[in-house]
């Protein structure tokens, strides 16, 4: 099988060699092949546009080569192009062949390294230099051993012993752990997203057994509601939406949701990181579906995966010309590439598109090497094929076929009929006095026999219609064929000046230098090129440097608020240092360990002292780390926006719990809100609702939901009155308000509570634990005074309505949607 | 009031404390050698010396611009759809000569060269106005009455000519959509006068939202305080704003929602963001008065409501914009952008009756603003613009309509800092390319923040791992020859 090598990994070491081989007496290139080369194949290979893409007038461009790979390696000849074509006497083509001793002085140069006294000519790459390639977060973590600390007692986990050693380097320690009401309602959201039920946290006072937390954490991760939980983080980083957004139209994506569906099934499913991970990059190619007829479920689920990588703003359409059609395509496939290099390597790859990276070692080649992973299924100069018809059909060829034979002759009804309709429209505007404005009901109420004729119509079409077989279809990447075109590096970041061409391949300074980086030649005719394929082995592998780091450190931030590296997107050089680097290393090293199991990993992380601990400050940690950096609390933390909501939905005993398929519509109310069809009674959780990108959902976006451009990578909190609008005087909470009050009376009723009681029992709903005296006062006068605000309603209405207000009051309180 | 008034304003915690640009350099200077170091930085390593500009916390409190403002607040009519230059403000009688003629090389529909058209001179007389001679179209009567206010520049040009792309790069500086909008620059460089309303608003039209919806007006990645809040002209004019149910009964929820986060506050004191909660339920409350009188035109006279022709059935919705944008720009509302819904000057077809129906749905309560304006002293030092995306071809597209066009377009400023009487640049013979003092939008962007007093290359935010501006890296100039 041949091999393809990247061209700048070998310059790079070929590079490191020729520093250190420059201080002897070697041929320079300027006294020795240079001026070989100018005599005998400068004619062809040289200049800005050289035969074969081949400048030898420098050692640089030898190095770099041309369409054929590097022309030298430096300190191999036999290995080295250059003297293989020659010495075969391929090159020059029909001139004197080149004589042994000139081919010896090429062999000699090379084998010395290929120095060059002109230092200027040697290009620095970046990602080869020592320096750069040391960088910390470029090296494979390695396993540290556990730390000694003082207060031994307090260690649970290894991972306590890391956090520990850092606070005892600040005369710091744990706090103590928190109560059991606290650390339950935690766990619940961490896992579950949602506030425990009063019976739940019952049941956990209960369990006096020594491992009531364990089984209390397990039973949240075998819950259906921790893949709907975390969905949500991954799914933003993912860049989720329902529609394509760029143009103003943002059309609605209709098959999108099967790609969410897919991410909350294998987080539910505990599906091993390194495997969620090559089915969302290369699904298509690990599967072979083009190699099935029908498709196995295991297959449906790869292809469902790779919607990871149609999550980027895609917005062709079939008229498009072509060049528009490339200029949104590049956009699209500019995002893809950001969306995998910030959420899964950590790396601001994006800053290199343009020209090589300001702050990194990231070169503009390591960006369209990067981006030529998926030039096999996004093809900017490739046929238009708008982006709904981008998708591949659940269907057997024969199904096709047959939906095919069978729709082709309807379709054309389908049309007339629909064009009659509107025909038929326009000749009864004209007719009617308002015109144009007249709306269809004014048409149905002044012309009888309008109605009668639209009815059938609408009957008739409704017929036709269902006679149209639809086949699903899953909106997957994958190859279009197996020779995708070439990727070249566009100047200044525009595909209208193209340059260079690269073959695809990942950032130099992440190239093993060891295990260099290989995409296998594909085989005649094959399928697919397995450069994704190639790539999700390569982020799989146990000693990539960033994959599991990266994972880890989302997770601790999640549960945290904080990541070890508090720049979550950002782990290069310019990115935050980790705050306790053996303490990341032990947590990615262990989780490779434990087959990346990613509910193993949160049992890790939550069963520790450093997550059980209590949220209350002290004045020597505000003192040594006011920023709670080195965890001697537990961080409080407020919901994100879809928890928020959810949790309302479920204290009011309104959330529907009902799981997957196509998004829940939204509407636009006169008022400009944008709400969820069912918002006010029923409610479906909020991963279900639609992500529109030209439309947020109001509620959410208060509370900073992200609108999705590209993907987000690290939510930001913010404090603003619209969210403080939003609970005090939105239709969705006061509805919600209501419908908690009404359960808590029905409650009240069927168990027979005083008021005391019943209050109690609101305020668990809500809040987990019970009020304390003060509060049981407070609410109960609350209830007094508040009544006289609804003096004029019949009893029992007034009871509902003075509830009402107390639960809204709960539900928007600061103690509701914050975590201790 | 809800509770007592406290000088608290909104709040943004970020999520982590990032990095001082200062410790960046720092330690990249530590990892690798001095040569390596200023290979890396280039010439960005003077920054190095400037001051940590991220807060802990951002706010719309007022803040110093950079140097004395001449403007201290602004209006922005934005003209969605791409307004005609050359049927509104760029006479061409050579076009009108060569009319139903084929343009020359290089004169093409830059939108879809197949489409372009024969030239197509205005059907709109132009005439002189003012002492200043400004000669505008019959199609702006109301605007006509101000030329000596305004100054038109006549040869701007954008980056693009979609819609989207350009609507992006006039409101945020690239044709690339996720950025801040430029009320949101301005509300983070200058804060906001009056605490109780929000520095920057959306004044939408109630029929609907504009082309691009809420972007118009997005915070990008700033944090939230710094988005446009979108209000209407009538019905709801703020989303939430009204309580559910009596206000005495909101008041009851409010004092107990109080009383409970007090509570919680005494058990977390050490939390500051808990404090600019409680702080953002009583913004909320005195938001709820000042946006209600703000927002009530009843309050004004009959005369003022027939000046901005509120009642009118065709002016009447951009009349109560304008009235409400001077309304707030009166109580210190820093940045008001009106908007229109859909694109009405986007003439694909019958271009003739696209304009007459938008102008006329237009230009009286622009008129009217500036003249209601000027007759409160506001005008002095508030900055009203009146802009579109693009302009429109010169020739035709098809029978009778404009296509869109990014080479040469028009747009004015009036008020604080501008010099009126100005008609600055100038396109060719056919209003085809800006060929004289060519203005781009990056150096209209500069010449707007100068105006605010402040410097478009220092007003930075510090976004991942950029300092971000809205110029980008575009080398912009502020226009100076229309400055007073």
């Amino acid at each position: 099988m041949l091999r393809v090598r990247p061209q700048n990994f070998l310059v790079g070491v070929a590079w490191l060699v020729s520093v250190a081989a420059a201080s002897g007496e070697a041929p320079q290139f300027e006294e020795s092949a240079g001026p070989l080369l100018e005599a005998r194949c400068a004619k062809c290979h040289s200049g800005s546009a050289p035969q074969a893409g081949l400048n030898v007038t420098s050692r640089t461009t030898l190095l770099k080569g041309g369409n054929s790979g590097p022309a030298i390696v430096a300190g191999a000849p036999d290995g080295s192009l250059l003297v293989k074509r020659v010495s075969q006497g391929e090159m020059p083509p029909g001139g004197p062949k080149l004589s042994d001793a000139e081919i010896a002085i090429l062999r000699s140069w090379i084998a010395a390294g290929a120095p060059a006294r002109n230092e200027a000519l040697v290009e620095h790459i970046p990602g080869t230099a020592p320096a750069e390639r040391a960088h910390w977060a470029f090296q494979t973590p390695r396993r540290p051993a556990m730390p000694a600390v003082k207060a031994a007692a307090r260690v649970r986990s290894p991972l306590d012993a890391f956090v520990l050693a850092e606070l005892e380097k600040r005369n710091l320690g744990f706090s103590p752990d928190a109560d059991k009401i606290t650390l339950l309602r935690r766990a619940w959201f961490d896992l579950a997203g949602l506030p425990p039920p009063p019976e739940e946290v019952d049941r956990f006072l209960a369990d006096t057994s020594p491992n009531a937390y364990e089984k209390l954490v397990d039973r949240l991760l075998a819950s259906p509601r921790y893949g709907e939980r975390w969905a949500r983080h991954w799914l933003d980083l993912a860049g989720y939406a329902d529609s394509e957004g760029v143009l103003a139209a943002d059309v609605i994506r209709p098959n999108a949701w099967r790609y969410r569906d897919y991410v909350i099934r294998a987080l539910n499913a505990d599906k091993p990181y390194d495997r969620f991970l090559t089915e969302q990059i290369a699904g298509d190619e690990a599967s072979r579906y083009f190699d099935q007829d029908r498709l196995t479920p295991s297959t449906i689920e790869a292809l469902e995966a790779t919607g990871f990588l149609r999550t980027a703003v895609d917005a062709t359409r079939e008229d498009f010309l072509p060049e528009a059609f490339a200029e949104y395509t590049w956009r699209t496939a500019f995002d893809t590439e950001q969306i995998v290099a910030s959420s899964v390597l950590g790396l601001t790859l994006q800053c290199a598109r343009c020209h090589d990276h300001k702050y990194e070692p990231l070169s503009q080649k390591d960006y369209y090497r990067f981006l030529a992973f998926f030039a096999g299924g996004i093809r900017p100069n490739g046929a238009v094929l708008p982006t709904y018809k981008r998708q591949i059909a659940l269907a057997t060829a024969r199904e096709k076929k047959a939906a095919e034979e069978n729709n082709g002759p309807v379709e054309p009804v389908i049309k007339a009929l629909r064009q009659l309709q509107a025909a038929r429209l326009a000749e009864y505007r004209a007719r009617h006095p308002k015109k144009d404005r007249a709306t269809e009901a004014e048409l149905r109420e002044m012309f009888p026999d309008y109605a009668a004729k639209a009815d059938a119509l609408a009957e008739e079409l409704r017929q036709e219609e269902a006679k149209i077989i639809q086949l699903p279809e899953i909106r997957a990447f994958y190859d279009l064929d197996g020779t995708p075109p070439a990727t070249h590096v566009f100047r200044r970041g525009d595909p209208k000046h193209p340059e260079e061409e690269v073959a695809p391949g990942v950032p130099v300074v992440l190239d093993a230098l060891d295990r260099p980086f290989e995409v296998a030649r594909p085989a005649e005719g094959a399928k697919t090129s397995g450069r994704r394929l190639a790539l999700a082995e390569w982020l799989t592998r146990p000693d990539n440097p960033l994959t599991a780091r990266v994972f880890v450190n989302r997770v601790w931030a999640e549960h945290f608020g904080t990541g070890i590296v508090p720049s979550l997107d950002n782990f290069g050089r310019s990115g935050a240092p980790p705050t306790n680097q053996p303490l990341l290393d032990w947590l990615a090293t262990e989780f490779v360990r434990q087959g990346w199991s990613i509910k193993n990993l949160h049992r890790l992380i939550m069963t520790s002292t450093v997550y059980r601990q209590s949220s209350r400050a002290n004045d020597a940690g505000l003192q040594a780390d006011p920023d709670d950096r080195l965890l001697w609390r537990m961080p409080p933390r407020r919901l994100e926006a879809e928890i928020i909501r959810d949790a309302i939905l479920e204290t009011a005993g309104s959330l529907d719990f009902t799981m997957y398929g196509p998004p829940v519509a939204a509407h636009t109310k006169p008022s400009g809100e944008v709400a969820p069809e069912d918002d006010n009674c029923q409610g479906r959780r909020s991963i279900y609702q639609i992500v529109r990108r030209s439309a947020p959902q109001s509620f959410l976006n208060a509370f900073d939901a992200p609108i999705m451009e590209t993907n987000c990578t690290r939510r930001t909190v913010s404090t603003t009155a619209t969210q403080a609008l939003a609970l005090m005087n939105s239709e969705f909470v006061a509805a919600q308000a209501e419908h908690f009050a009404r359960r808590v009376l029905r409650h009240a009723r069927t168990a027979k509570l005083s008021e005391a009681g019943t209050i109690e029992y609101a305020f668990r709903l809500a809040l987990a634990r019970r009020p304390d005296a003060a509060e049981a006062e407070t609410l109960t006068r609350f209830l007094r005074t508040q009544a006289g605000h609804y003096t004029k309603l019949p009893a029992d209405e007034q009871r509902v309505r003075v509830y009402a207000d107390l639960c809204q009051a709960l539900v928007s309180s600061n103690e509701f949607i914050y975590v201790d | 009031m809800p509770f007592g008034l406290r000088p608290d304003h909104l709040r943004f915690t970020p999520i982590r404390r990032l990095l001082s640009r200062r410790d960046l350099f720092h330690r990249i200077s530590m990892g690798i050698g001095g040569m390596a170091l200023a290979e890396l930085m280039g010439p960005d390593v003077a920054a190095a010396s400037l001051p940590e500009r991220r807060p802990a916390q951002y706010d719309v409190l007022p803040k110093k611009p950079h140097f004395p403002a001449k403007a201290k607040r602004v209006i922005l009519l934005f003209q969605n759809g791409g307004p005609s230059q050359v049927d509104l403000f760029d006479p061409k009688p050579e076009l009108s000569k060569r009319e139903g003629q084929k343009p020359g090389a290089g004169y093409v529909n830059d939108v879809d060269a197949k489409k372009t058209g024969t030239w197509m001179g205005t059907p709109f007389r132009f005439a002189r106005h003012g002492q200043s001679g400004m000669e505008l179209s019959e199609l702006l009567p109301g605007l006509a009455r101000h030329a000596d206010d305004i100054a038109l520049i006549r040869s701007m040009v954008s980056d693009h000519s979609n819609h989207e792309q350009a609507i992006w790069n006039f409101n945020t500086g690239l044709i690339m959509p996720g950025r801040p909008s430029l009320g949101s620059w301005v509300a983070y460089g200058l804060g906001t006068e009056n605490q109780n309303l929000p520095a920057f608003v959306a004044i939408l039209n109630p029929t609907g939202l504009p082309v691009d919806g809420a972007r118009n007006y997005s915070n990008g990645w700033m944090p939230a305080v710094y988005q446009g809040l979108p209000m209407r002209a009538e019905g709801t004019p703020v989303l939430n704003l009204e309580p559910q149910g009596s206000a005495a009964a909101a008041k009851g929820r409010l004092d107990l929602l109080e009383t409970l986060n007090r509570e919680h506050l005494h058990r977390h004191s050490d939390q500051l963001d808990l404090e600019a909660r409680i702080a953002s339920f009583e913004l909320a409350a005195r938001m709820q008065l000042a946006a209600t009188d703000a927002l009530d035109l009843a309050r004004e006279s009959r005369q003022t409501h027939a000046m901005y022709e509120t009642g009118d059935p065709e002016s009447g919705i951009h009349g109560r914009q304008c009235l409400l944008a001077r309304r707030l720009i009166e109580r210190g509302v820093r940045f008001v952008q009106v908007l229109h819904n859909g694109q009405p000057w986007d003439t694909h077809t019958n271009n003739e009756k696209g304009n007459r129906e938008i102008c006329r749905k237009t230009d009286g309560p622009t008129a009217a603003l500036l003249a209601d304006l000027k007759q409160r002293g506001l005008l002095t030092d508030t900055l009203v613009i009146w802009a579109g995306e693009f302009g429109r071809t010169p020739m035709a597209e098809g029978k009778d309509g404009r296509d869109h066009h990014k080479f040469g377009f028009s747009l004015w400023l009036a008020g604080g800092g501008i010099k009126g009487g100005v008609t600055y640049g100038a396109t060719d013979d056919f209003g085809y390319h800006a060929v004289e003092n060519i203005v781009t939008v990056a150096d209209f962007h500069a010449t707007i923040l100068h105006v605010l007093g402040l410097d478009h290359e220092r007003l930075i935010f510090r976004h991942d791992t950029r300092d971000e501006k809205l110029t980008d890296v575009h080398k912009a100039k502020v226009v100076s020859s229309i400055l007073a």
